[in-house]
């Protein structure tokens, strides 16, 4: 329940990808870490860049053994960002995979540039990070801590500030082997959003988990 | 005058009650009741131990500071969304300089229901007055001692602990649930305030009575028929006799004394 | 006074309980209390003992009744009184000389003065015995006939007391085990053991 797993997707988490190439897309979702096996959509990737990109947040649901999805657009500009959530408790597991047929393709499974994933952090303690990927043909690793910090809520203005606080993340940008943020604290609740400027292959799994120790008053 | 008198003071007295404890074991019961408004699965193991004797006519023996020794094992369900607000964590948008801005979408947070398992072992104190009750049940004479009345127990230092012990496993079984972090401190008050002291004191009374209540332990077991002599041979077979009549009482001379006396017949 | 005295724990079998304790005894082994030469009695059985014939084939023999038990006090009319620490078993002994049609017997009253005593020391096997300090016989003239018969009469009385230990385990109630520190003892006409519980 809420273990980190950029390979295996489910509700706290999200992939994004900027599209940089035009021509028709075809994306499938699958069940993380095998190859896709699931419905194909399409997306017509225009030319011409808009002036400021657009977001596309496509939503999946998981319907009598296939997988749906609603907000998936038809028509969109070469510098877009297109998403992949869930917010199903049921959905776990699932990877986004696409190609379009000039050879331009991108997988939620081995992340390369201009992508994204995010992680709510739901457990109070310091959570190991491992991140693989490919440099020159080669598997290497790169490694970082989350920790996260239970609020004080006490007082009124304690409970508005740690709400507000939810609103917010912390980013981690990897590139090119180099984690720029190893090390992070924020509070129980909040989003970690690795972004990946330039990699090959890249994914993340939660390493290990050491419980902040429990004080009950 | 009885054919056969068997007589202890306090001394040995203490000791034949300390071995008819060891000789009662281990009681084990289970059953279903309410820990506030929760209802809960309970089970117990106990067994009692120690105290000494004092020596009272015509048939009472008082037990001080007799242990009661327990183990409690209990569940219940702990609804979560009974003492948190359903809540969602809002969406968040970060604007990532080399992808553009990504939102994650609104989450809201249903509460699972969580099973609470307390297991808990302690011991009580307590002297009350037993009286004889010399027998006859089958071929056996029993000479028991059956408690008068169930004394007052003071069992309220014995809930406060069990609602101590319940905060921790509390805490402890809902940290596993996802962004409960913050709220863990928030649900232990809540349900231990739910709870309450009256509620664990009305629960360890239900289980703890019912082994005090009525309590009997067996002095003296004495088969009907009393084997004098083993067959010695094919011309001298066994000799037996038969306990006709068996009484029991506290005789108070320079001592009081635990007297178990019979009559016999051939 | 308390049974217990300075030990904590206490046994003690009355007169009634040692008579009672004889009567199941002698019924169920009649033997210890008959016995007769081999012309009266061609084989050991339940019932008799089988002793040697006498010399020159002398056949006899010699049945004890019921005996009656007096533990010191004495009781009143005792013809032969128990002291202190001692029993007085009573008896009658039927003596019978020869066989057949030409036998001849007699019926003596006998009284034997015994005193308790531990019979062995282990554990598992710990009786009360009884030893015999004199036997008497009543009612004979002259007393020097009287005495050459008590002392005629001795060896069967003795033989017949060594089958009646009485084990310690029957002077107590299960679970209560005695670890004997004083007694056995004939005293306010009981057999009384005294000790700690094991």
């Amino acid at each position: 329940m809420n273990f980190m797993d950029s390979k295996n997707l489910g509700r706290g988490n999200l992939f994004g990808q900027k599209i940089i190439a035009a021509g028709k897309i075809t994306y499938q979702i699958g069940v993380g870490g095998v190859s896709p096996s699931g419905d194909a959509f399409q997306v017509d990737v225009g030319s011409t860049p808009n002036a400021s990109p657009m977001t596309y947040p496509i939503v999946i649901t998981l319907q009598n053994g296939h997988f749906q999805v609603t907000n998936s657009p038809t028509k969109i500009a070469i510098g877009d960002v297109l998403t992949w959530h869930t917010e199903d408790k049921g959905t776990r597991g699932f990877s986004v995979s696409a190609q379009n047929t000039s050879g331009y393709s991108f997988d939620s499974t081995a992340m390369a540039d201009n992508s994204v994933f995010t992680h709510v952090c739901g457990h109070f303690g310091v959570l190991e990070w491992t991140g693989t990927y490919l440099a020159g043909g080669t598997p290497k690793t790169v490694t970082g801590k989350i920790t996260t910090t239970v609020p004080k809520l006490s007082t009124p203005a304690e409970r508005v500030a740690y709400q507000a606080s939810l609103a917010g993340g912390e980013i981690i940008t990897l590139k090119d082997g180099i984690v720029d943020k190893p090390v992070v604290s924020i509070t129980v609740g909040q989003t970690v959003f690795f972004a990946i400027q330039s990699s090959i292959g890249f994914s993340i799994v939660q390493s290990g988990f050491q419980p902040q120790k429990l004080r009950v008053t | 005058m009885s054919d056969l008198i068997v007589a202890l003071d306090s001394t040995s007295a203490t000791q034949l009650v300390n071995a008819a404890e060891a000789a009662l074991g281990t009681l084990a019961s289970s059953g279903s009741g309410h820990l506030g408004p929760f209802g809960v699965n309970w089970s117990v193991a106990a067994n009692f131990s120690g105290g000494s004797a004092g020596l009272t006519p015509p048939k009472t023996i008082s037990l001080n500071t007799i242990q009661f020794n327990y183990q409690i094992k209990l569940s219940f369900e702990l609804d979560l969304n009974d003492f948190l607000p359903h809540g969602c964590l809002p969406q968040v948008c970060v604007t990532i300089p080399f992808i553009g801005q990504v939102c994650t979408p609104k989450i809201c947070v249903e509460w699972p229901t969580v099973t609470i398992p307390l297991s808990y072992s302690d011991a009580l104190k307590f002297s009350a007055d037993f009286n004889l009750n010399p027998h006859l049940q089958g071929n056996q004479w029993l000479v028991d001692l059956v408690i008068v009345k169930v004394p007052d127990l003071q069992l309220s230092l014995k809930a406060a602990a069990i609602v101590t012990a319940l905060g921790a496993v509390i805490g402890a079984a809902i940290s596993v649930v996802p962004l409960i972090g913050p709220f863990i401190g928030v649900v232990v008050a809540a349900v231990i305030a739910t709870i309450g002291l009256a509620g664990a004191l009305g629960l360890l009374g239900d289980i703890i009575t019912p082994f005090i209540s009525g309590r009997t332990f067996t002095l003296v077991k004495q088969t009907q028929t009393l084997q004098l002599l083993p067959a010695a041979s094919a011309l001298e077979p066994a000799v037996n006799l038969t306990i006709a009549a068996l009484a029991s009482q506290i005789a108070q001379s320079d001592k009081p004394e635990l007297v178990v006396s019979a009559n016999f017949s051939v | 006074m308390s049974y217990t005295q300075t030990d904590h724990v206490f046994g003690g079998l009355g007169e009634t309980g040692v008579a009672t304790f004889f009567k199941a005894l002698f019924d169920a082994r009649p033997r210890y209390l008959n016995y007769a030469t081999p012309g009266l009695a061609p084989a050991d059985s339940v019932n008799v003992t089988q002793i040697p014939a006498g010399p020159f084939g002398l056949q006899y023999s010699i049945a004890f009744s019921l005996p009656g038990i007096d533990i010191f006090p004495p009781d009143t009319g005792d013809p032969v009184p128990p002291a202190t620490d001692q029993i007085t078993i009573s008896t009658q002994a039927k003596i019978s000389i020869g066989s057949g049609s030409s036998a001849v017997s007699a019926v003596l009253d006998i009284y034997v003065v015994c005193s308790p005593y531990l019979l062995a020391t282990t554990s598992a096997s710990r009786t009360i015995g009884l030893r015999v300090v004199s036997v008497t016989v009543l009612n004979v003239q002259p007393s020097a006939l009287a005495a050459v018969l008590g002392a005629l009469l001795q060896a069967f009385v003795e033989q017949a007391l060594a089958n009646t230990a009485i084990p310690l385990g029957a002077l107590m109630f299960p679970p209560i085990t005695l670890v004997l520190k004083d007694g056995p003892t004939a005293e306010a006409d009981r057999l009384d053991v005294r000790g700690d519980l094991q």
